[in-house]
């Protein structure tokens, strides 16, 4: 009987000596079998006799069994990682050089492919880089102990050095820019959408405090005989496609749609992308905790009606429809 | 820092919107649906087009799977390639699909589950049917897009010259919604196509009588046709399926089980597992050997049975327990409208969209079949002329310079068309052309352009173009159903899993009740001591003990007037001395309802009756029959008025005698047909007029020839013949409704009646008194007295205890009959 179940036994006896000052605890070793032997006859009749009852109070015994484990995990995750020479940090992360928090910058990039560009394009001063293979566990249908098992969330987890949940620790936070910088495509923003929950579920401090950023990669590149440009956005195509070509309008120009990160170059990356100079973040912000755990239980939640229903309603203002 | 760089803020919420919007529309329309009208995924389009594109027909030799994965993702499909392989794979599978569309070479994967190999091992090309799918594209038939990177471009949809949607089914998860179309027959879609061509108010019915259900690769048989109407009707519902088994016997006379054929989609290397499994943890009982014996042969799996099992038993709890039955869910959705849309559809509503699309599809071709005649007629006219003046045309090619073309323009007033075939022909040619050749070609196409403006014309001959090259196809292409189905609905009764036997259920004052096999009290001897049937707590005692068989209804009345209904197996089987389980956990008991009497039955048949009894005097007599309403659990058998309770049932022929017996001391009998049968609601009639304060508190059939037992408060008691209950020569019994005839006479001494119950002298009574105290005896030490007397002592209790009630016990388990309690 450890939270939340109560059970008031009245015993009579003569003699009757107490534990400590505060009276918590009856002393006679005697009564304990008695009580013992009773209760557990009478409560297993009861229990029989009352099927309702019983089974509340094994939902409510199992459901503290379970944020228990979780939260043993939890600890135990966090142990782990104090254990060796302070921090083990992820295989993949390729860390910054930079210990200041408030200047560095990690890239949380979807695909090994990207993860390449990324790191040969990145200021190794400053600019960390993990990056992240498939799409990971969705935390709001999954229970809290699968999340501390996750092995695509658990690298994250370790590379920001915060821990999660209820241990979270801004202090410890080892990068105040985290950036999500997933492909252009259909499958980038799903990986968003998965990453967004993750730090929306377990570490909503850093979205709170406005550490958390989208990257802006550019959608087109347009070629026209040597020169380049990129373009973020339909309306930026046709303009810089308008500069481009000039005064020449028979002038070929070639348009072609990112589809991944992993078709630019490492440098090309660095200049569209991750160039502090030039280029342009999405901090996500938090402007109304109600209305974003409505959303996020909508969206990514257990239940696929109302999910339906918001797709049905939305369907119209999409943007960015790839094939 | 790095004041250049520009960042903006977006609220988490809008974030998540538009990403999650983003990413669910794309794998709605483009990802995971197929579209309605050619039945395939955007991946599957793509591999069916790289393919003809790559000229990778069927009577082409086959090309590594490579080559054709490479060329799609090159060209179309910018995504990863183990999912277009995969994706390949499928449609070359023949275990997925009812009718192929890749030929495949090599190793494919297999039911087991077992991964193909590599594409750089295999080789594919289109099979003779995908030849179909892709059947009139070069003729303008459908919509071109610009692929990825625009340097090409791909139909937005294939011709699809046959249904494939249904033909080969779909099944795709996409988000906040999913598809899951079965396969089926082409010959039975294509007959049900013509006939709403030939009928457009064809209803379901109609199209039922052609497309039966769904005809899946791996054969197996369908169970039922109502999931199958259900998905038909409303794009949802679902079908059971089953694995093909028999029954073969071997050595012996020892029988197996063999599966032959799988349900759709069951791979077979899990099945033998999960069966293995079973039969490990006990779950499965009665198999002895599985073995898989699957070879070039066919699919063949051996089931060994136990030499005691039976073997229906066992293949019910194959069926019920492992895939060996499956469901499949139908919920055929697909993308509507252009692939704009997704909707789930009825049958009827996909062969109207694909009826449409293929006359749009002969439209089209039509369209463009007139276009390249009148071209042709075009120049053949210029050639006609040119023939007929040949002599001048080559003298005028001749003697040009470089305006041979005008000059034969203006001269014959022919197009530059008409000239430009004319310069190209080479000089030989030209003096060949045969007039007669020139006029049959352009007779012939004459005919042609005329036929096919009559076609543009005229949407019936569209139809009944649509209708022949339709019929051409089945003729070619179609084959025989497969998978059979069976009319039985057979949800699997779990009674089919449940081996029949007698069982011992005992039931007790608190309500206690267990089920043990008969077998287990079968060992002693008459005469012998007994054995303990239960174990009860203290305070408690069995009430009820009977033996019916786990296939038998046990009906539990309740004091509210309520009555359950519980096949026997559903009672916890516990062992001899077990104390069980309390009634609350079995039925479904409201607060202070409580069980007051139980009955059991083989069936709910007509020809039987149950009298109910209540403590204020009143009957009620009501078919078995009524009972047998769709609920299993709570329903009323009586209606009661306020402050009385249910007491007794009795089941009965229709010609019993019911005996009341009243605390006071009266009892009346009559024939239960003075109670006129009821229904379930009814409050019924009353039984026994009964004096201020007075109250039933026995009642049972009575049986010439047995004896009332009657025990009162104070432990005396007395047995009376039935017989003096009745009256006149013949024993007729009394009208219902009176006050009756003494029964006891109640004294200061004896004080008043607790409980009567009927005997034969050759059962054990068990007498219980409010201090917990009680008594077995043999029910005929008990004297017989007549009606009006005193009885005997037969408990002594002490002062202010009182004997509150009165049970029954066989003397011997062994030979009990239906219903101990029972007289």
């Amino acid at each position: 009987m450890r939270e939340g179940l109560t059970a008031v036994i009245s015993v009579k006896l003569e003699e009757a000596q107490f534990e400590g000052q505060t009276k918590a605890k009856l002393g006679n070793a005697r009564i304990r079998t008695l009580v013992d032997n009773v209760v557990s006859d009478q409560l297993a009749l009861f229990l029989e006799e009352n099927p309702m009852v019983a089974r509340t109070i094994l939902d409510k015994a199992m459901m503290a069994n379970r944020a228990r484990e979780a939260a043993r995990k939890a600890r135990e995750n966090i142990r782990r990682k104090t254990g060796l020479e302070g921090e083990r940090l992820p295989g993949k992360l390729s860390d910054c050089n930079e210990r200041d928090p408030s200047l560095t910058e990690i890239y949380i990039v979807e695909g090994d492919s990207a993860g390449g560009s990324a790191k040969g394009g990145r200021d190794s001063r400053f600019q960390a880089i993990l990056p992240l293979w498939g799409k990971m566990l969705n935390v709001e249908k999954a229970r809290a102990d699968k999340v501390y098992g996750n092995d695509k969330l658990s690298p994250v987890i370790t590379a920001l050095g915060c821990g999660i949940g209820e241990d979270l620790d801004l202090n410890k936070l080892r990068y105040h820019k985290v950036v999500i910088m997933a492909d252009a495509d259909v499958d980038g923003s799903h990986i968003r959408t998965l990453l967004l929950t993750f730090f929306f579920r377990y570490m909503r401090p850093l979205i709170e405090e406005g550490y958390v950023y989208a990257a802006v990669p550019p959608l087109y590149k347009l070629t026209r005989g040597k020169m380049s440009r990129v373009a973020y956005s339909d309306e930026e195509r046709d303009k810089e496609s308008a500069e481009l070509r000039g005064d020449n309008p028979n002038a070929k120009i070639d348009i072609s749609r990112y589809k991944g990160l992993g078709e630019m170059n490492a440098h090309e990356l660095w200049e569209t992308t991750m160039d502090p100079e030039k280029r342009s973040l999405r901090r996500i912000t938090l402007d109304d905790a109600i209305a974003a755990d409505q959303c996020f239980t909508i969206l990514m939640g257990e239940s696929v009606e109302p999910r339906r229903e918001f797709i049905e309603q939305n369907a119209k203002y999409v943007i960015n429809l790839d094939i | 820092m790095y004041p250049q760089q520009t960042i903006v803020s977006n609220d988490l919420v809008k974030e998540m919107q538009t990403s999650f919007i983003e990413y669910a529309m794309s794998v709605i329309v483009a990802r995971a649906l197929p579209d309605v009208r050619d039945g395939l995924k955007p991946v599957h389009r793509r591999i069916l087009y790289a393919m003809y594109a790559d000229n990778l027909t069927s009577d082409k030799p086959f090309k590594k799977s490579a080559t054709c994965v490479g060329d799609v993702l090159g060209r179309y499909h910018p995504h990863g390639d183990a999912s277009v392989y995969d994706a390949m794979v499928r449609l070359a599978q023949d275990f997925s699909m009812r009718y192929m569309l890749v030929d495949g070479h090599g190793n494919f994967g297999s039911i087991d589950g077992d991964p193909p190999a590599a594409y750089r091992y295999t080789e594919a090309r289109m099979s003779k049917l995908s030849n179909e799918m892709l059947r009139d594209i070069e003729k303008d038939t459908v919509d071109w897009v610009p692929n990825f990177d625009e340097s090409r471009k791909e139909p937005k949809v294939l011709p699809a010259r046959f249904p494939n949607l249904l033909v080969n089914g779909s099944s795709g998860i996409a988000v906040g919604m999913a598809t899951n179309i079965p396969p089926h027959n082409l010959k039975e879609v294509i007959n049900a196509c013509i006939c709403v061509l030939d009928n457009s108010e064809a209803t379901l019915s109609d199209l039922m009588e052609h497309i039966k259900g769904p005809d899946f690769p791996t054969r197996g048989i369908i169970m039922g046709r109502s999931g199958i109407r259900a998905a038909y009707a409303t794009g949802r519902g679902r079908i059971v399926m089953r694995g093909r088994t028999e029954f073969e016997e071997h050595a012996g006379g020892r029988i197996r089980i063999i599966v032959t054929e799988l349900p759709y989609q069951v791979n077979k290397k899990v099945l033998v597992e999960t069966i293995a499994d079973q039969v490990k943890d006990k779950r499965l009982e009665g198999i002895s050997d599985l073995r898989d014996e699957s070879d070039r042969n066919g699919m063949r799996i051996v089931i060994e049975l136990k030499k005691d099992a039976n073997p229906q038993v066992v293949l019910n709890r194959l069926f019920a327990q492992t895939s060996l039955q499956t469901t499949f869910s139908v919920n055929m959705l697909a993308l509507v409208d252009d692939q704009s849309q997704p909707k789930i559809l009825s049958l009827r509503h996909i062969l109207d969209e694909y009826l449409k699309f293929q006359e749009e599809i002969i439209l089209r071709r039509t369209r463009y079949d007139l276009r390249k005649a009148e071209e042709r007629a075009h120049i053949l006219e210029g050639l006609l002329i040119a023939q007929d003046n040949i002599d001048e045309v080559i003298h005028i090619i001749r003697s040009a310079y470089d305006d041979a073309k005008e000059k034969l323009m203006a001269r014959f007033g022919l197009t530059d068309v008409q000239v430009q075939c004319i310069l190209d022909m080479r000089l030989k040619a030209l003096q060949g052309l045969e007039r007669d050749k020139l006029m049959a070609e352009y007779k012939e196409l004459e005919e042609k352009i005329a036929y096919y403006q009559k076609l543009l014309g005229d949407m019936d001959l569209v139809r009944s173009v649509l209708k022949q090259e339709l019929i051409d196809l089945r003729d070619k292409y179609g084959d025989d159903r497969i998978t059979e189905i069976q009319d039985v609905e057979d949800e699997i009764d779990i009674e089919d899993l449940i081996e029949e036997e007698q069982c011992v259920y005992t039931m007790t004052q608190n309500g206690y009740i267990k089920r043990t096999a008969a077998t287990e009290y079968s060992a002693q001897k008459r005469g012998g001591k007994g054995v303990k049937a239960m174990t009860t707590r203290e305070e408690d005692v069995v009430t009820s003990v009977f033996t019916a068989s786990t296939h038998d209804y046990l009906l539990f009345f309740t004091n509210t007037g309520k009555v359950h209904r519980k096949k026997g197996y559903l009672i916890p089987e516990a062992g001899r001395t077990a104390k069980g389980t309390n009634i609350v956990n079995v039925l479904p008991l409201e607060a202070g309802e409580k069980v007051t009497a139980g009955l059991s039955v083989r069936e709910l048949d007509e020809e039987s009756y149950l009298v109910m009894i209540t403590r204020m005097g009143t009957v009620k007599r009501i078919a078995l029959s009524s009972l047998n309403t769709a609920r299993k659990a709570g329903i009323r058998a009586l209606t009661l008025e306020e402050g009385d309770e249910l007491i007794e049932v009795r089941r009965t022929d229709g010609h019993q005698n019911i005996l009341l017996v009243t605390h006071d001391g009266m009892a009346i009998c009559f024939k239960e047909t003075d109670i006129r049968c009821m229904g379930r609601d009814a409050v019924g009639v009353r039984g026994i007029r009964l004096k201020e304060g007075d109250y039933v508190v026995g009642a049972a059939r009575a049986v010439q020839g047995h004896t009332l037992l009657s025990i009162t408060e104070n432990g005396y008691g007395k047995r009376t013949p039935i017989e003096e209950y009745l009256r006149g020569e013949g024993g007729e019994p009394q009208k219902r409704g009176g006050s009756g005839l003494k029964n006891y006479n109640v004294t200061e001494k004896t004080g008043k009646v607790v409980a009567a119950r009927v005997v034969t002298g050759e059962e054990d009574i068990l007498m219980i008194s409010d201090d917990g105290t009680i008594i077995r005896m043999d029910a005929s030490d008990i004297n017989i007295y007549s009606r009006a007397t005193q009885g005997v002592r037969v408990m002594r209790v002490a002062e202010d205890v009182k004997v509150i009630s009165l049970a029954r016990a066989e003397k011997e388990e062994e030979d009990s009959a239906p219903l101990t309690e029972e007289e």
